[in-house]
């Protein structure tokens, strides 16, 4: 049989999102093994128990084959932490020997299996979605989606699916060794964390699957082109084929009003996210602080400025100097920035 | 200053909404421009400043003033300046798994329960001298307290019963529910008691069963009528009519119930499902889903312990019916909740605007949104006037009359005696739901009014069609509606209308005493 693992990434903020994405796996391919990659250290007192999780393995940054890594970690916000492990992760879990695998983002939801997937994984390496898969009708949807494409990268790398071959590992191999030094937010630099990379991947790689089907990675980005609709059989569809699974990018007031923006006056993409924050709320476990990042902070808590992290990362003397910058006090990077002003 | 940002800011508006600018004597747009934006205060009352900043995060970053930016640039591309909300997102907004619901419905039981031999006193004493048999009639909550459409049919069969000789008992859950209640047995379940009308107390349903099996000695005839299962322990009905062994079963297709928790279909209560398996995707997203799963197979189970008589006011419901439960019933007949008939030609009206009423709640299952955005419409539109019909005030513009009607059951004919008195020309029926029967689309008609009908709202359309095709259209879509009043058609529709008679049916008793004098 077909070994299948896959990831997901998160803190432990978002650790409520990556249960709803398991739940939903588990549902559709029970067979799969689930791994969750943590880029986090616990708040106090709490505790994961992978026992009552619907993870099988759980993946940390801290096994990362990354040297100095506390450096290294300090360099990246949340976000670009938690893209920039993706790539090696999923070497090390090819290392396993899986077949193939499928990384997703934990703000998913699957609506029905993703068999495809791993059957275009038979004759590719990679697969790769597309955020647009029609050109955008009106100028505010070409400045937003099309445009932001152009910056953003061409694929969603919410998903991705790679194939336990000599090219596949090639692929992780190349992506992980960019997202070591390259994932970070900096677009008019051309860099969009782990995203922009892959849009040099079909041209690198001569397998990489773009798989057209309007039913997988569904969002508020693409989401005026692939209306939700409710069939008569019970079946849900996104642009006329059935809703393999949606991304859901925001779930606050402002992710609504997004989607509202693109949901031409249609309400049924609303049940999709009704349904999703109970789903939510039902996962989320007390003991973890909303927006806990344990490297968002400096040992004295004081939160710490992206501009300090871009200045770190870019000068090796202060990397060399400081090379637990997450330290406070007499002689530390915090203190040498309190002094540089 | 551009000459569009001057005309889109509303200085009037900024005035009212913000007494300190006008206090301060300060030139509003300039107020608005250096600083009233930054404090999140709004133009007009078309543009929300916060909302588009939230939306459009590069003009947030800019440092750009919104409202500026949406004159010249956003709404040419489409940018919506204020957040539009649907009824249909409101509604789903409060969406709410009806186990979750149910915890706000828990009331105290009663201190004083009755016996078994107290019951069976009270029973033989209201057959003194005689009496046919006994109808034990079970539905959801106690319809001479609550108005409603099963209430009004309930009680309208207990007087037929009572007037052919029969001793009605009925029962309902004691903790009325959304949903049904936990697996119990007969000597586990409370039922609130009338007997012909008259409160009797509370008891455990075994209590009732031992009365009833004792008072069947002497008075054999006995008939299970099953209105509604809401609050009820299917099982605990089983283990009840198992013991009393009843000369038949009845069980009513009033709505949906015995198909879905949610007993008028309504997916995450915004639209009509048709309800599909229970383990589909849309059940899996709607919050009646995991409600569903739970109770529909103990539903079957009811079904195959019982095998009643399925009773079925429309054919049309039956047929629904039918095709989703997933089991054939020995027997099914459809026995309609009355009958209509033409009595005469409607004398013509005097010119004057055509009355155009909404008759029952204002829900939006019932369609009322629709009803509304009509108004909306065409709220300053000579050719019309608009009236709600129905028990309470909705919150609604002051161009919308408002008469106030409660059909219970000494007043069974209200509704159409207001519609009539009204004089209601037209009464939009666009009800979401799949109409098991539709009293509305019949009261419109009894009361000279022509119907204009949502297509796939169940029985309202047939109900309509097969009494007074020329009296009622039947149109597709929303789009199809508001085309129809922006037009000019519809005085001709108006013209040739009739005044039909109404006549209620005695529900159960129609088929029982047919059936099995």
């Amino acid at each position: 049989m077909t070994k299948i693992h896959c990831f997901t990434s998160v803190s432990f903020s978002y650790l409520n999102r990556a249960r709803v994405l398991a739940e939903t796996v588990k549902k559709y391919h029970p067979d799969w093994t689930l791994w969750l990659g943590l880029s986090d250290e616990p708040p106090p007192g709490f505790e994961l128990d992978l026992e009552s999780e619907s993870f099988d393995r759980v993946i940390r940054v801290q096994d990362l084959p990354i040297p100095d890594l506390r450096s290294w970690i300090f360099g990246h916000n949340v976000v670009e932490l938690c893209t920039a492990v993706k790539g090696e992760m999923l070497c090390m879990i090819l290392d396993e020997g899986p077949d193939k695998v499928v990384y997703l983002d934990p703000d998913i939801a699957l609506f029905r299996d993703i068999s495809p997937v791993i059957e275009a994984l038979e004759t590719s390496a990679v697969v790769l979605t597309p955020h647009l898969l029609k050109p955008e009708q009106t100028l505010h949807g070409i400045l937003d989606n099309e445009i932001g494409s152009l910056k953003h990268g061409v694929y969603n790398l919410g998903f991705i699916a790679v194939r336990n071959c000599p090219e596949g590992r090639a692929a992780a191999r190349w992506w992980a060794d960019r997202l070591r030094s390259f994932c970070h937010e900096n677009v008019p630099g051309g860099l969009f964390t782990d995203q922009r990379w892959c849009d040099l991947m079909p041209a690198f790689f001569p397998h990489v699957h773009i798989l057209r089907d309007p039913g997988y990675n569904v969002a508020c980005w693409n989401l005026s082109n692939r209306p939700i609709s409710f069939e008569p059989d019970g079946e849900i569809f996104a642009d006329e084929v059935p809703l393999r699974f949606f991304h859901f990018t925001k779930v606050n007031t402002v992710g609504e009003a997004v989607l509202e923006l693109y949901a031409g006056g249609r309400s049924e993409v609303f049940e999709l996210l009704h349904w999703y924050r109970g789903r939510l709320s039902d996962h989320t476990s007390g003991g973890i602080p909303g927006g806990w990042f344990a490297f968002g902070s400096y040992e004295d808590g004081t939160p710490i400025p992206q501009e300090h992290r871009i200045v770190y990362r870019s000068r090796a003397d202060l990397r060399s100097h400081f090379p637990d910058p997450f330290r406070s006090g007499a002689d530390s990077l915090q203190s040498w920035f309190a002094k540089s002003g | 200053m551009h000459a569009a940002l001057i005309a889109a800011f509303d200085e009037a508006y900024y005035l009212t909404v913000y007494p300190d600018v006008a206090a301060a004597g300060v030139v509003p747009l300039l107020h608005y421009l250096d600083e009233g934006w930054r404090e999140g205060r709004n133009p007009n009352s078309d543009f929300d400043t916060r909302y588009y900043l939230d939306t459009n995060p590069e003009v947030a970053a800019s440092g750009e003033c919104p409202f500026g930016h949406y004159v010249m640039h956003g709404m040419a591309e489409g940018r919506p300046g204020k957040r539009r909300v649907s009824p249909q997102r409101i509604v789903i907004n409060g969406a709410a798994d009806p186990r979750e619901q149910s915890r706000h419905w828990i009331r105290p039981m009663p201190p004083r329960l009755e016996t078994a031999d107290a019951l069976l006193s009270t029973l033989d004493r209201s057959v003194e001298g005689g009496g046919r048999g006994l109808i034990l009639s079970l539905s959801h909550d106690d319809y001479v307290e609550v108005v409603g459409g099963v209430q009004n049919c309930v009680g309208d069969e207990q007087r037929i019963f009572n007037a052919a000789g029969w001793s009605y008992l009925h029962l309902c859950p004691a903790q009325p529910l959304p949903l049904l209640s936990d697996q119990l047995r007969p000597d586990q379940f409370y039922v609130q008691m009338r007997l012909n009308g008259e409160k009797i107390g509370t008891a455990l349903l075994s209590e009732v069963t031992t009365a009833v099996r004792t008072h069947r000695d002497r008075h054999p005839a006995f008939h299970l009528v099953v209105h509604h299962l809401y609050g009820f322990s299917p099982e605990a009905i089983v283990g009840a009519a198992q013991a009393l062994r009843p000369n038949s079963t009845v069980a009513w297709i009033h709505d949906y119930f015995t198909l879905c928790v949610n007993p008028p279909l309504m997916r995450n209560n915004v639209e009509f499902c048709g309800a599909p398996p229970p383990d589909s995707q849309t059940c899996g997203v709607c919050c009646f889903g995991r409600e569903r799963r739970n109770q529909t197979g103990r539903i079957a189970a009811f079904f195959k312990a019982l095998q009643p008589i399925i009773l079925s006011p429309s054919a049309t419901a039956l047929d629904f019916w039918r095709g989703k439960i997933g089991f054939n019933p020995p027997d099914a007949k459809v026995v309609p909740h009355g009958r209509i008939r033409k009595v005469a030609d409607l004398p013509a009206r005097p010119n004057r605007p055509i009355r155009v009423g909404f008759a029952g709640m204002a829900a939006y299952h019932k369609g009322w949104s629709t009803f509304e955005e009509l108004v909306r419409r065409h709220r300053d539109d000579d050719r019309y006037a608009f009236v709600h019909l129905g028990m309470h005030r909705a919150p609604m513009s002051r161009k919308v009359d408002f008469v106030q009607v409660s059909v219970s059951s000494g007043r069974r004919d209200a509704m159409m005696r207001a519609i009539r008195e009204a004089e209601i020309d037209i009464i939009v029926q666009w009800s979401l739901c799949y109409e098991t029967f539709s009293f509305t689309s019949y009261e419109a008609l009894a009361g000279g009014a022509f119907v204009i009908a949502r297509k796939d709202a169940g029985n309202v359309w047939p109900a309509v069609s097969a009494t007074a095709p020329d009296q009622g259209l039947a149109l597709e879509d929303e789009a199809a509606l508001y085309a129809l009043f922006a037009g000019n058609a519809l005085p001709a529709l108006l013209a040739k209308r009739s005044v039909y008679e109404f006549t209620l049916g005695g529900i159960t008793a129609d088929y029982l005493l047919e059936a099995r004098p």
